[in-house]
């Protein structure tokens, strides 16, 4: 028992460390993440062929592949061809994309579920199609979309672990380094490692009931 | 006001619309009957552009809606549509609804905006509601809460699309008597319905169509008691 106490002691502040590096990626790619998907989303809807078949071929490739491999393709093959990234950018902008290309789809389905109709409507007063969007679309879709989309967020928390594969001195890389180089107890290394993770994704979870809630006290 | 000419209007290989003529004057109110399929509804939708056409042309006002070079979001400003489904907006509330189109597309400010929608809110017998929220409000009340939301964009035409289908009985009384009062002024609307009671009273005219063509018009007086074509005879005694 005592041995558990004191191996956490001089393990946490290290750990610790690791939590801010895997919030920072996270919370930045998720950002970018957001952003990209609701693009996405709506370009899968455009009424530009080229902006359909963009929209639709970034999705598909996006999600048809791994994101470990993304992750290797940008950090170690891009540089043959003189595109270098740090190890941040490649990372943060890799999960971006890969989540983004998940939210995107989680964007359009909301957009398909409102119904032709309340377009109608928001042309027939006179908006343009970015008005409508913004005014009319959107804030009914974002309502039939939080939970989705907080489940993304909440895989692309998770996700940023692959990023230690590339170098990156977060959360994980943290535990496996205190493990394995200085021969810690993984049992309990890893213990407040998932811990660690759990504190980070568990906020989203009940940020997504509460707003939720607020959503559905009016229509 | 409204002008078609040679209207012709295409689903596949179907045509919904046959060389449709039409003339609105300003200040008249025009209904629109038919079978259920006749084109009635697409006729209004292609005058604001929901729809294109195949061929033809439309002028509302100074606009041609047919020409591509139009600016077809000045040209809906200037035409207000009721739909059978209301079609309000659910996120916002009753005096949003009809502010919304003041103060983001005529840019109006929010205080101004607020006057209007309850002057009219009021005048459409929705005075005391104006913060539910649609779905807080009766089938009737939400159709006046949408011709409320047409006509505080002050348009020049008024569209309505059997605004009273969708509607329980007892509430289609309550939406007529606000349109019944729209037609008094000088207004220029074009309506669908089948309410032929409602028809005969407020129109000043009467269109008949049936498979995409215009068959028929006349004074609704006319038309109802003494119908010329056989096509027409057997419309109206299925509806009356």
């Amino acid at each position: 028992m005592n041995n558990i106490i004191e191996i956490s002691q001089h393990s946490i502040p290290f750990l610790v460390k690791g939590l801010g590096v895997t919030a920072y990626l996270a919370l930045i790619s998720a950002v970018f993440a957001v952003i990209i998907g609701i693009i996405g989303g709506i370009g899968r809807g455009s009424k530009f062929f080229i902006i359909r078949i963009i929209s639709s071929i970034y999705v598909t490739v996006f999600r048809g592949t791994p994101f470990l491999i993304q992750l290797y393709i940008v950090f170690f093959v891009l540089p043959s061809f003189g595109i270098t990234f740090n190890v941040f950018q490649a990372g943060i902008g890799t999960l971006a994309f890969n989540s983004g290309a998940y939210i995107a789809e989680i964007v359009r389905a909301g957009i398909e579920a409102i119904p032709k109709e309340q377009s109608e409507a928001a042309l027939s007063l006179g908006m343009t199609p970015f008005s409508e969007m913004k005014l009319v679309i959107m804030p009914q879709v974002i309502r039939i979309i939080i939970p989705p989309l907080v489940g993304q967020l909440i895989l692309l928390v998770k996700d940023t672990s692959v990023i230690s594969l590339i170098g990156i001195f977060d959360l994980i890389k943290v535990g496996r380094e205190l493990t394995i180089a200085s021969g810690e107890n993984p049992i309990i290394i890893y213990g407040w490692v998932a811990i660690f993770y759990f504190v980070l994704c568990y906020p989203l979870y009940i940020f997504s009931i509460k707003i939720e809630k607020k959503l559905k006290l009016r229509y | 006001m409204v002008e078609i000419k040679n209207l012709n209007k295409w689903f596949g290989k179907n045509q919904i619309l046959k060389n449709v003529n039409l003339t609105v004057n300003k200040g008249e109110v025009v209904v629109v009957l038919g079978p259920s399929g006749s084109g009635k509804s697409t006729l209004l939708r292609c005058i604001n552009r929901l729809e294109p056409v195949n061929s033809g042309e439309i002028r509302v006002g100074e606009d041609f809606i047919t020409n591509p070079k139009t600016n077809i979001f000045e040209a809906r400003k200037k035409i207000g549509v009721v739909f059978q489904h209301f079609n309000l907006f659910p996120h916002l509330s009753v005096l949003k609804n009809v502010t919304i189109g003041c103060t983001e597309v005529l840019k109006m400010s929010n205080e101004k905006a607020d006057q209007i929608a309850k002057q009219l809110l009021k005048r459409v017998g929705i005075g005391e509601k104006i913060n539910s929220y649609p779905s807080e409000i009766s089938g009737g009340q939400k159709q006046r809460v949408a011709i409320a939301r047409a006509l505080a964009m002050q348009p020049q035409v008024m569209m309505f699309d059997e605004p009273t289908s969708a509607l329980d009985p007892e509430m289609i009384e309550e939406v007529l008597n606000v349109i019944k009062d729209l037609a008094k002024e000088d207004r220029t609307m074009i309506l669908v319905t089948h309410e032929i009671g409602f028809a005969r009273e407020a129109a000043d005219r009467a269109i008949f169509i049936d498979g995409g063509e215009i068959i028929e018009e006349g004074s609704p007086k006319d038309f109802f008691s003494n119908p010329k074509t056989e096509r027409a005879k057997t419309f109206l005694n299925k509806v009356l």
